[in-house]
């Protein structure tokens, strides 16, 4: 056979026996057929803790600031530090170990509540949304306690609408008595002091619920604000009324919350 | 690119196609100021530069005493992907021809590539790659013949 001819089948039917071209990896391949280099793994996990400490630092920072108290969200960055001891002495009886796996699953739940605190939190916040306006919020009387001297009622504020609205900082104040005539409600007291559990701004969701508390101040309390309605603004403009909380004239008007979307379910107040 | 593939699996050792390719492609971006599209095209500099990916990670083998086994039958090509004995026994030949006979019969017929562009790719006339190659025939076919004589 001449040797041209079958260098030329030679080389015909290597190319045949080669499989396809390589192709450039999909980005979905990517992340099945790349090689676990830790890096990679925790690549992915790094970028989300990120985006949701990028989140809170700037929300805090943004808000935090106009709101003149350091916001923190709910359940999330106010979590306490693990409680379980670091002794290395070892659990000598079974109780001690169940006691240890008790605080370890307590640690563990919440790790959880505060990852599940933190995306909430991301899902409450981005995409930005317009101001809620008076027409999207229904308000109503949340729980209402005292403990202390101090008296804490809670406002509910639910978004009515189809749409996310944003809701945050101090919403001034107003009591109508039955005749009519209004009064701006002033709180003497430190505002960040009006709830324990700070209240971020934030995004309501349709069918979700907003609220702010109202402290008084239950001892050497005279007279207690007494109205008719309480007005509650948005905005020079924007303002809705809901009945006088009864519970808020059990004492002296104290302090105010600032109002922000509700992210967990609704306590009872102590 | 089947082109640049053919070239990294006919010219890297067994094993190392893909890595050659992508340290030409690394290499190829490193000095893509280098390119000029006056001397050639881009394909040519892109082969060019994969020939040389390949040469070194021959030679990385050899240093780290991994091509011996290969080496003994003079062939670090993958001829286990033909089909025929005929075929390994001319891929045993081609790989102890001298190198610049290997490289005109690895591209033209088996990445096959044109006489030209051959000729592009290792700076020689066209008139030498035929000259080459028909110098490379020449060789195989006499080893053959003594092969199937003996």
């Amino acid at each position: 056979m001449d040797i041209d001819r079958r260098l030329h089948e030679a080389g015909q039917r290597w190319r045949e026996s080669q499989g396809p071209a390589l192709q450039p990896p999909s980005a979905a391949s990517l992340g099945e057929a790349a090689p676990p280099h830790k890096w990679r793994k925790g690549l992915a996990p790094m970028a989300a803790a990120a985006a949701v400490a990028a989140i809170i630092f700037g929300f805090v920072s943004v808000h935090g600031a106009t709101t003149g108290a350091p916001q923190l969200p709910a359940g999330s960055v106010t979590t306490p530090a693990p409680s379980v001891s670091t002794s290395s002495a070892e659990p000598s009886t079974s109780a001690a170990r169940t006691a240890a796996k008790a605080a370890a699953a307590k640690e563990e739940a919440r790790a959880v509540a505060a990852a599940e605190a933190a995306r909430r939190l991301q899902t409450l916040t981005w995409p930005p949304a317009a101001d809620c306006v008076a027409s999207q919020l229904r308000p109503s009387l949340g729980s209402a306690g005292a403990a202390a001297g101090t008296g804490i009622v809670q406002i509910l504020l639910q978004n009515v609408s189809s749409e996310r609205c944003y809701l945050g900082g101090y919403l001034p104040l107003q009591g109508v008595t039955a005749s009519g005539t209004s009064s701006r409600l002033t709180f003497p007291g430190d505002s960040a002091t009006a709830y324990p559990s700070p209240v971020v701004p934030g995004n309501v969701a349709p069918g979700g619920f907003g609220a702010f508390w109202v402290s008084t101040q239950l001892n050497g309390c005279a007279n207690g604000a007494r109205f008719a309605q309480l007005v509650i603004e948005l905005s020079p403009q924007q303002y809705f009324e809901m009945p006088w909380p009864i519970d808020m004239s059990s004492g002296c008007l104290f302090a105010e919350s600032a109002a922000g979307p509700f992210l967990q379910p609704i306590p009872s107040i102590p | 690119m089947p082109v640049v593939t053919r070239v990294a699996r006919r010219f890297a050792p067994l094993g190392d196609a893909d890595d050659v390719i992508q340290e030409a492609c690394l290499a190829a971006w490193r000095y893509r100021h280098r390119f000029d599209p006056e001397q050639g095209s881009f394909q040519t500099w892109m082969v060019r530069i994969l020939l040389n990916e390949s040469y070194k990670s021959v030679g990385r083998r050899r240093r780290n005493g991994l091509l011996l086994g290969r080496l003994a039958d003079r062939s670090h090509f993958s001829a286990e992907t033909l089909s025929g004995s005929s075929d390994r026994q001319l891929e045993t030949l081609i790989a102890g021809l001298p190198r610049r006979q290997r490289e005109v019969i690895e591209l033209y017929y088996f990445v096959d590539l044109p006489v030209q562009q051959v000729a592009d790719l290792l700076g020689i006339s066209s008139g030498t790659v035929k000259s080459t190659l028909a110098d490379a025939r020449r060789s195989i076919q006499f080893r053959l013949a003594g092969e199937e004589t003996s």
